[in-house]
């Protein structure tokens, strides 16, 4: 079922970001929004095959990070991609999202209710505005990809991290966002690198990309969020997801600052960049699967299934012997 | 002067409550219990049992319909006798105790029946309130180790569907739970 949900958003957002690529050629912001509404179908085919979504109205973290966080960053960069507002208004938006975000996934919790310090919020919204307008902006004028690669990443491995540590659907509904992100790209890196005006400025690249790099960011910040406050997503772990995308940009940043050199074109180089990001995913992968096997490892290990089970008596030592009836198989439980 | 005596007297008393027609019981926590159980791939039971609770009940045995009962459990209590599998259940697959902290009982009406009280109320879990019966078997008041003391058992029947639970985690552990609450409680 999870394969067949990555697959179907995946498919879904692929194809639907083609046809809109397709029509829409020769008008970026009409592609660009395109490509955010393909990603939009991809993630709700995804969550139908998964047969997660969310509860109205939302009563959970995760209900309100897919009511209300995703779709709310999803219109302002419809709003951006389409031209309908730029500079102060649209970073004046996205501000606002970022100081709400946290707020609104614990809303009714523990985490509000028990009096979480508001510096707490106040660095996470600022941390959210910062790489959502930053990066977003330097993607629009650089046209590059590796971010919207590395959020795509990240999302899987918060989606594993979470799912691994005992929270099984708010991990899997992760795998239908990376899924319905990466055929969203796809299609349009498919549709070939535009130039033209879109949002805030002049748009390198593909139309596609500024949008939907900056709703994958909002999502890994939100599941990431949600995962470390309802689950048991760990905090370093939760600092180092967040940290990849950054990890991605950063060199580049440094190396437009340094002079022409084989320094500077390795820090700029996708590969590096990408390499470099992987780090702490691969690390957190790691140290997730290891809590997971010392822990939720042996409540799902292999018993036998819940086929009639017939109880023999012989006359051997062994006066008790249970067999199993031909056929069954043993299958993986959870507890 | 009789009359006199007999208006201090009624003074008296209800200054000191002995005329008060409902008696309060905090919750006696050591001598009690809240467990529940719920089958595990229909070929037997998981137990366990929280072990936070806290509650309250007024008993008026001359007006039972006045009586109230309410009954708080911390849902991070949960205790099945495993670390690991009670952090997966107050995790949002199951309890969600961060969203959810706790799960209440409130009593909205009360009769008197030959075994003790049925009581009508609302039990709330998950987000969820649903209106529930409960029979309560017990209510006799003993005086021991200084207190005076009263005692009931109920068995709640629910299933986890009704209140919200991830269905994708019905299956391998059934959706109806039973649980099992046996309280005593204690007063002055």
């Amino acid at each position: 079922m999870v394969v067949r949900a990555v697959l179907g958003a995946f498919a879904v957002a692929a194809a639907l970001g083609a046809v809109g690529a397709g029509i829409s050629r020769r008008q970026p912001a009409l592609a660009a929004v395109a490509a955010i509404v393909a990603f939009v179908w991809g993630v709700v085919a995804g969550l139908c095959l998964l047969r997660a979504l969310p509860s109205l109205p939302p009563t959970t973290g995760l209900d309100r990070y897919l009511v209300i966080l995703l779709p709310v960053a999803l219109a302002i960069e419809v709003e951006a991609a389409a031209n309908w507002i730029g500079g102060f208004w649209l970073t004046a938006e996205r501000g606002c999202v970022a100081l709400l975000a946290v707020p609104v996934l614990l809303h009714g919790s523990v985490w509000l209710e028990g009096g979480t310090p508001a510096v707490v919020i106040l660095a996470a919204a600022l941390f959210l505005w910062a790489s959502w307008e930053g990066i977003t902006g330097d993607v629009r004028s650089s046209g590059d990809r590796v971010v919207a690669v590395v959020t795509v990443g990240a999302l899987v491995v918060a989606g594993l991290s979470i799912a691994l540590a005992g929270w099984l659907k708010g991990g899997l509904v992760a795998l239908p966002l990376a899924g319905a992100l990466a055929g969203a790209l796809l299609a349009d890196w498919g549709g070939g690198p535009t130039r033209g005006r879109s949002g805030c400025g002049e748009v390198w690249g593909t139309p596609g990309l500024p949008g939907l790099t900056a709703v994958g960011l909002v999502a890994l910040f939100g599941l990431v969020v949600v995962g470390r406050c309802f689950g048991r997503l760990g905090s370093a772990a939760a600092l180092l997801i967040l940290l990849a995308p950054l990890l991605a940009v950063l060199p580049l940043g440094i190396g437009r600052m340094l002079p022409d050199s084989a320094g500077q074109r390795l820090l700029r180089s996708a590969r590096y960049r990408i390499l470099l990001a992987l780090v702490p995913l691969v690390i957190v992968v790691i140290v997730a699967k290891a809590d997971f096997d010392t822990r939720l490892g042996r409540l799902v290990g292999e018993i036998p299934p819940p086929g009639p089970v017939v109880v023999a008596v012989s006359p051997s030592a062994d006066p008790f012997k249970l067999s199993r009836t031909p056929g069954s198989a043993s299958r993986r439980v959870r507890s | 002067m009789p009359r006199f005596s007999a208006l201090l007297a009624i003074v008296l008393a209800l200054a000191t409550g002995s005329l008060r027609a409902a008696d309060d019981y905090d919750y006696d926590l050591v001598h009690s219990s809240v467990g529940f159980k719920a089958r595990f791939l229909d070929i037997s039971w998981i137990q366990g049992r929280f072990n936070d609770v806290s509650g309250k009940f007024s008993l008026d045995r001359q007006d039972p319909s006045k009586s109230t009962f309410s009954l708080t459990i911390k849902a991070d209590s949960v205790d099945t006798a495993n670390a690991a599998r009670d952090e997966h259940l107050r995790q949002p697959d199951y309890f969600d105790t961060k969203q959810f902290p706790t799960i209440e009982f409130r009593s909205t009406a009360v009769k008197a029946i030959p075994e003790g009280y049925e009581v009508a109320g609302t039990f709330t879990m998950h987000g969820v309130t649903k209106p529930v019966t409960l029979k309560l078997v017990g209510g006799k008041e003993i005086e021991a180790m200084g207190k005076k003391r009263v005692g009931f058992g109920t068995e709640l029947k629910l299933k986890r569907s009704d209140f919200n639970f991830d269905k994708g985690q019905i299956g391998n552990i059934g959706d109806e739970a039973i649980i099992v609450i046996d309280c005593a409680g204690q007063r002055d």
